[in-house]
């Protein structure tokens, strides 16, 4: 016990996580081994944990991922306005995967940023105070 | 006139460089610790639990010294001292504005509480959508070591990864140990058994942000400021229908009126309807109503809440169904699925709430709505699934009308 709590104390298994996925994008199965072995958990138990937390992707993420904070204090700023912009300009629904693969509309919980609301994060980009006519700039700027 | 700003918390904000460490120095930084560690364990958890009175800022408004003297007192070979910068609750974005202002502060408020505990752990837990403020944390963790303030004390970082109810102290106890974010059963009490089984003290980044200040001024002097009964100041996030969102720091005695004028007042041209105070688990107060004192135990006693101290202004123009239907989705959404009360209700309560946003209601959902309500802040495991329709029923109790206006005839 006192060995594990030691090596998990000097770095968590989120952090080692979320290293690798700034490396790469996503984690991969070799990922979960190895951070099962550096923690000494089982990977089916990394997985469990893993699979909990909305930052972490255990599939390889889509090209551009388009996020709108649905904070309460974003949605009383015109939020929901530049979802349904974002929705259109990107060809499918929140929750879903544009037809072509290029982007994935989703809602992110509060990002703690409220006093710019609303704000949307792109591919991990904060953007603040955003207006619907910032969009296609935004969005042309993520797929390049 | 005007209230003013009353910085502790914030004392250094837009006067020292986050990065560096001499900047807090040059500013009294770290003169608190040497202080407190000149004093008696005892001594200086009376100061802070019996003198200064701090409570909790994270929302519970716990005594602080409470929970030093409850993990001091606790058998344990290996104490924590945690600090909860898991900071998710919508509208709130105190913490962030404290850590990347001074990440100090808190690093020094969680080595005093370290000595006063005899804890040898120290790890923030910070919500990983704030890398920067952990990329500051960790940059003041390295150059503290460096100057040798950190004593026998192990300092870490560790970033969350997207889930609010880790800011539930078990969850975030449980996600440090790698594990899912699922609340424990209390008691144990974390200052008895909380990370890796051990005496924890989990206390909010703006309570250790005070620490430093009772212990260098004196607790005398901090009981001096604010409410009686919660002395000192309280940071409030300001978001909304304001001309000027941001934080703003007051003494506890101003009211809620003094911190909505502090952020320019309503916006142009509009009337404020209502205010959301504490985050989304807590009610509304009506726009007429704001002229009464912002102290925890007073709000309680009108049956309000400080929670964390957000503040989100509504204009005329919204109905609330639309504000507890986002508030229904974001819980159900961040409930953990450990509960049946809360995962289930979670998921009713947001279809009902749906049909309301879609002019669909009827009395049946109202009725159904109420007894999830009265099911879930009993049943429920923990305060996510247990306040989860405080806003609803407060809603609706100030403003049924929003709710009719989205009936069917």
């Amino acid at each position: 016990m006192s060995g594990t709590m030691q090596s998990s104390c000097d770095q968590g298994v989120l952090d080692r996580a979320l290293e690798r996925q700034r490396d790469h994008g996503w984690v991969t199965e070799d990922d979960v081994c190895a951070i099962a072995d550096e923690t000494g958990m089982p990977p089916s138990k990394v997985y469990e944990t893993l699979s909990f937390y909305s930052m972490i992707h255990l599939a390889k993420p889509v090209t551009v991922k388009v996020q709108v904070c649905r904070g309460t204090s974003c949605y009383t700023r015109g939020g929901m306005n530049l979802l349904h912009e974002i929705e259109r300009l990107c060809g499918c629904a929140v929750g879903e995967t544009s037809p072509d693969g290029t982007y994935q509309v989703d809602y992110v919980e509060c990002i703690g940023h409220c006093e710019t609301a609303p704000n949307i994060i792109v591919n991990g980009v904060l953007y603040q105070a955003v207006t619907p006519d910032q969009l296609p700039g935004i969005l042309k700027e993520a797929t390049r | 006139m005007a209230v003013q700003e009353t910085r502790l918390a914030l004392r250094n904000m837009g006067k020292i460089d986050p990065m560096s460490i001499d900047d807090y120095i040059a500013q009294g930084g770290y003169e608190a610790l040497a202080k407190a560690r000149q004093m008696d364990r005892d001594e200086l958890i009376s100061e802070v639990e019996n003198a200064s009175k701090l409570r909790g800022r994270g929302g519970a408004g716990f005594n602080t010294g409470f929970k030093w003297s409850g993990a001091k007192a606790s058998e344990g070979d290996q104490k924590f001292i945690v600090c909860n910068a898991d900071e998710g609750e919508p509208g709130t974005f105190k913490d962030r504005v404290i850590l990347e202002n001074d990440p100090h502060t808190v690093l020094e408020g969680m080595l005093i509480a370290a000595y006063a505990v005899g804890a040898t752990e120290a790890i923030v837990y910070c919500r990983g959508e704030y890398e920067h403020q952990i990329a500051l944390l960790r940059h003041a963790v390295e150059q503290a070591e460096e100057h040798g303030l950190t004593g026998d004390v192990h300092m870490h970082v560790f970033s969350g990864a997207g889930s609010y109810v880790c800011g539930e102290e078990t969850a975030l106890l449980n996600s440090i140990e790698g594990q899912r974010a699922e609340p424990r059963l209390k008691p144990p009490y974390p200052t008895v058994a909380g990370a890796f089984g051990k005496p924890t003290v989990v206390n909010n980044v703006e309570t250790f942000a005070n620490v430093p200040v009772i212990v260098g001024k004196g607790a005398a002097w901090y009981a001096g400021i604010g409410a009686a009964e919660y002395p000192g100041t309280k940071v409030f996030s300001i978001s909304g229908d304001v001309k000027n969102p941001g934080c703003y720091e007051v003494a506890t005695d101003a009211s809620l009126n003094d911190v909505i004028e502090l952020a320019g007042g309503v916006t142009e041209g509009h009337k404020i309807k209502a205010v959301q105070l504490g985050g989304s688990s807590c009610g509304y107060i009506k726009g007429s109503e704001l002229d009464q004192s912002v102290d925890f135990d007073s709000l309680r006693r009108n049956g309000k809440s400080l929670g964390s101290g957000a503040v989100l202004v509504l204009n005329e123009t919204h109905n609330l169904v639309d504000q507890v239907q986002q508030i229904v989705h974001f819980l159900g959404h961040e409930s953990c699925g450990k509960c049946t009360p809360c995962r289930e209700g979670l998921c009713q309560a947001g279809v009902i709430l749906d049909r309301f946003a879609a002019g669909k209601g009827t009395q049946a959902d109202l009725d159904m709505l109420q007894a999830l309500h009265d099911l879930m802040a009993t049943d429920c495991f923990c305060a996510l699934g247990q306040g989860a329709l405080t806003a609803f029923v407060s809603a609706y109790e100030i403003f049924p009308e929003d709710f009719r206006e989205r009936m069917v005839n």
